[in-house]
């Protein structure tokens, strides 16, 4: 069975996108075959970690929540990203960049429960491990459906006063959608915070389960999600929190 | 202008009149204006006094409804050549139910109720005729009914909506 692991959080910039990428990105290299989907249809991102822009990219999920193309179509195999280390496979479904197709989709919108179906074609089609989704921040159609479908989800959060509401907001709509196995993500913290305290504290105010407290890193911040931390810096032991997530996510 | 006989040309193509002789067609000619309308033009407003039928012989008309203490306004059908429209006044004295407005520079025949009833009488079988035109109206105001109170949201997504209800 496919691994539906969604990552979300209620503010922006909490760093959603680059975790994706990298736990992908790890798992991938593990050995496993993992599909990465960017639904942030509406401010996506994801396909610039691996160097995609508008040319390189043609057929997307927005073409085909639009019925113009198969969801199939819109698979990138971005393996190669991985250096020679892969020993599996990573697949990248994005949205549409083309500031046309955004306005088009924001203006029309489109029949949001065909995202169910994009995600058992790619698991079957892709004979996928896990499929990560990677979403805009807070609440939406796509949010909602993504959440009730989601085997594990992972909310990241920074250590803020303002991520510390937007995430018990968050727990409240996954407990109540049921989602069957939550876990907390915090990042960007000060280098000068006591991790465990971090851990502890969060785990203590919401009773949850914390995955990993990462630090804020300035090698992670200079690669401006132009690259991979984990393909860059596979000796960082930032990479080895990202492996402790990464494992978390997928038992 | 059109000529009487390209005015029966015309009707015959429509389906209230495709029984009617030729006759009897050139007597209905008679009783029928041709209009001009410039894009934009307003050919009625809804709450005026009713009592003209139109049929659209080139062009296109806009039947909007406009909604209560609102700027803003339905619309209610696109009406293409060959089609009619304002028949409910003919039977039913009531206000326009809608705004009818020209999309396009429009040439349409207008008919006074007046006139066309007292033609009515001599053909009785017409009725049948334009009873399915008024049957076949309903039946798309019944569409446009469905349309606008459709939710916009699917159901599964709706239940999902009411488990975050707490
Ligand atoms: N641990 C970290 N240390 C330093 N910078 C980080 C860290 N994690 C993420 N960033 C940086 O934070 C920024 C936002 O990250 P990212 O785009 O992944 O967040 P996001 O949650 O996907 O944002 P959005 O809500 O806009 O989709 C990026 O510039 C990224 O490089
Ligand atoms: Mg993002």
């Amino acid at each position: 069975m496919t691994e539906l692991i969604m990552l979300h959080s209620f503010r922006g910039g909490t760093g959603k996108t680059n975790i994706s990428a990298n736990v992908g990105a790890l798992l991938a290299m593990s050995g496993l075959r993992i599909g990465l989907i960017d639904t942030d249809i509406q401010s996506p991102g994801i396909h610039v970690l691996f160097n995609l822009d508008e040319s390189s990219v043609d057929k997307t999920l927005t073409s085909y929540l639009w019925g113009e193309s198969g969801i199939e179509e819109a698979v990138i195999d971005v393996t190669e990203s991985l250096g020679d280390k892969a020993g599996g496979k990573l697949f990248l479904i994005p949205s549409s960049i083309k500031a046309s197709d955004i306005a088009r989709i924001l203006r029309n919108g489109y029949s949001v429960t065909l995202l169910d179906e994009a995600y058992q074609r790619v698991q079957d089609a892709l004979e996928l491990d896990a499929l990560i989704i990677d979403t805009h921040p807070g609440l939406n159609d796509e949010i909602l459906l993504s959440m009730a479908l989601s085997n594990t989800l992972g909310i990241i959060l920074r250590p803020d006063q303002q991520d510390y509401q937007g995430t018990s907001i968050s727990m409240k709509l996954a407990q109540n959608l049921e989602v069957s196995d939550i876990v907390m993500i915090v990042n960007k913290s000060p280098q000068l915070f006591n991790e465990e305290m971090v851990k502890s504290k969060v785990e203590e105010a919401y009773s949850g389960e914390v995955a990993a407290v990462v630090p804020h890193s300035d090698e992670m911040m200079a690669l401006s999600s132009a690259k991979l931390f984990v393909v860059e810096y596979p000796d960082d032991p930032l990479t080895g929190i990202f492996k402790k997530i990464a494992l978390r996510l997928m038992t | 202008m059109l000529l009487t006989q390209e005015k029966v040309d015309f009707l015959k193509t429509i389906s209230f009149f495709d029984r009617l002789h030729e006759r009897q067609l050139q007597k209905l000619a008679d009783i029928c204006v041709e209009n001009a309308y410039g894009k934009g033009e307003v050919i009625f407003q809804q709450g005026d006094v009713g009592g003209i039928l139109y049929i659209v012989v080139e062009g296109q008309v806009l039947l909007e409804r406009e909604l209560d203490r609102q700027e803003d306004t339905i619309s209610m059908s696109v009406v293409n050549p060959q089609t009619s429209f304002g028949e409910i006044s003919l039977f039913y004295d009531a206000p326009r139910s809608v705004t009818a407005t020209a999309m396009k520079n429009s040439k349409l025949l207008s008919m006074d109720n007046d006139d066309f009833k007292e033609f009515i009488r001599q053909y009785p079988d017409m009725l049948m005729e334009i009873n399915q035109v008024l049957s076949q109206r309903l039946v798309e105001a019944h569409d446009k009914i469905s349309e606008i109170a459709r939710p916009h949201k699917p159901r599964e997504l709706r239940k999902l909506y009411e488990k975050l209800d707490f």
